[in-house]
């Protein structure tokens, strides 16, 4: 089969605004995804029952439908309710409602890693609940979290393709309406995936760099002692260097 | 997981015509100051996407025309096929330029303006497949065609239940993913639109050919929401309109070459 991909060129600035629209889209909803979803993975761990049982439902449902099914509610069935929305903030909405999901799940995870001792120990010097939070539990969750989340964040990326159905005119939907008038599928679709492994490898970037700055016990040594404590002692933290 | 989605779909579209898309006419659509439209934006020369990322072709020259007789501009939102048809049922757009071919179970659920064009059902087959004269042929070949599409899956299911069986049948989710497979080699033959089949040679000579007598020809109109009556009667009049100054046929000549273009059509909704 002949290829020729001299036909990307022309396509370069559509294909890009598109990832603009991939980008924007992903980031927003992420971002909400994962505010609502630490407030959600809190009140998974709570006290009250309620929130938990009430938690429990909302995870239940979101990440147990199809994304592409909360898209047609949003989009055609919400408007039958009085609620229309355009299409990219309908986009937003779905995506962040199942963002939130697995970012509950996720933080939860991580949370609950954290010693059950620490939160107590933390509670009999007297420190206040936000604060145990914010202090003591969050900080080490973190770093437990950030390799899910940032997973979850990069199959987020690819999934927004999906908005493709409710008129938001993102990267995948652009490159189908490229090849459909070209007939150049191959060349396209490569160009489409160079894009998006820009966009996940700057994610995979981002990954890298928190997972550095939450790497608290190997803080101040060099690169080569670091990663020479990563290799040989996993576990072992800062003063047990022998 | 698949079927029951689709289930849920229908499910929604059925409130949506019960309740929403009841009473939405022309009035509105002027009030709103904007005719919502939807296309899959997916099938040359009709309707689909140029390099200044623009829909252009036949179908919107015919939608410019209508726009300028009914007052108010039409935005054209591209979207994936499988959004396009719920789209129009549940009143997310007023009408859908697609080249849709008018069945009886469409005309039950929307409102179709009288046909502006024509889709003959071609039977195109790779020009190393020997012995292939007519869809008659199709029998123990591979067979493509696209999902759902009046011109294209629906006949193609007709024809391997009458004349199959296929050796295998594929549906795919455009005419483009459909020829990228045929150029392959994975399917020998494909059920579409003589139109798009044409422009495809044209841009890929010397890989297909399209053998025998039409299977069918499907008249093409625009689906509106249904209860738009107002709507259709400006819509029609505007086809009428294009037929009268000669705009279709001349329009049919650009983009598909073809002469005496609305010879071929018919004055009322078939």
């Amino acid at each position: 089969m002949d290829l020729d991909f001299s036909i990307v060129w022309n396509y370069v600035p559509v294909l890009l605004k598109a990832a603009g629209v991939t980008i924007i889209l992903t980031v927003l909803s992420q971002s909400i995804g994962t505010v609502a979803g630490l407030f959600l993975a809190l009140g998974r761990v709570s006290r009250f029952k309620v929130l938990r049982v009430a938690v429990w439902m909302y995870v239940w449902i979101f990440r147990g439908t199809p994304v592409l099914l909360h898209l047609f509610f949003i989009y055609y069935a919400a408007p039958l309710f009085g609620v229309t929305l355009e299409a990219f903030p309908a986009a937003v909405i779905a995506f962040s409602l199942s963002s939130a999901a697995y970012n509950c799940e996720i933080i939860r995870s991580g949370l609950q890693a954290v010693h059950r001792g620490q939160v107590e120990a933390a509670q009999a010097i007297g420190l206040t609940y936000p604060k145990i939070i914010r202090r003591i539990v969050l900080p080490q969750a973190m770093r437990i979290v950030i390799p899910p989340y940032m997973s979850n964040f990069i199959t987020a990326t690819k999934n927004s393709s999906l908005a493709s159905v409710i008129t938001v005119q993102e990267l995948m939907l652009t490159a189908q309406l490229i090849y459909n008038s070209t007939y150049r599928a191959i060349e396209i679709l490569t160009a489409a995936g160079v894009i998006y492994l820009i966009l996940t490898t700057c994610l995979t970037g981002i990954q890298l760099y928190l997972e550095h700055r939450t790497a608290w016990e190997l803080r101040g040594l060099s690169a080569g002692k670091r990663r020479r404590l990563e290799l040989n002692a996993p576990g072992k933290r800062m003063g047990d260097q022998a | 997981m698949k079927r029951s989605l689709t289930h849920w779909i229908s499910a929604l579209a059925l409130v949506a015509v019960s309740t929403a898309a009841i009473g939405w006419d022309l009035e509105d659509i002027r009030k709103r100051g904007q005719l919502l439209a939807g296309t899959s934006g997916n099938v040359k020369p009709i309707i689909y996407m140029n390099e200044r990322n623009e829909l252009v072709g036949y179908d919107v020259d015919v939608a410019r025309f209508v726009e300028k007789r009914i007052g108010v501009p039409i935005v054209l939102s591209a979207l994936d096929w499988k959004g396009v048809l719920p789209g129009l049922q549940t009143g997310r757009f007023d009408a859908v330029f697609s080249n849709v071919n008018i069945n009886p179970e469409r005309k039950q659920a929307f409102e179709f303006s009288i046909p502006y064009s024509r889709a003959v059902v071609t039977t195109i087959v790779r020009m190393d497949v020997p012995n292939v004269n007519s869809y008659k042929d199709l029998k123990g070949l591979r067979v493509g065609a696209v999902a759902g599409g009046g011109d294209s899956g629906i006949p193609a299911e007709e024809i391997n239940a009458k004349f199959g069986p296929y050796k295998s049948y594929t549906p795919y989710t455009g005419f483009a993913e459909m020829m990228a497979d045929m150029k392959i080699g994975r399917i020998d033959a494909a059920i579409h639109t003589d139109l798009t089949a044409a422009q495809w040679m044209k841009e890929n000579p010397g890989v297909v050919k399209i053998v025998g007598e039409p299977y069918a020809v499907r008249y093409v109109g625009i689906p509106m929401r249904k209860g738009a009556v107002a709507l259709k009667k400006e819509v029609d009049e505007a086809i009428r309109d294009m037929k009268k100054q000669g705009l279709l046929d001349k329009w049919a000549k650009t983009h598909f070459g073809l002469d005496n273009f609305s010879a071929q059509l018919v004055d009322q909704v078939p």
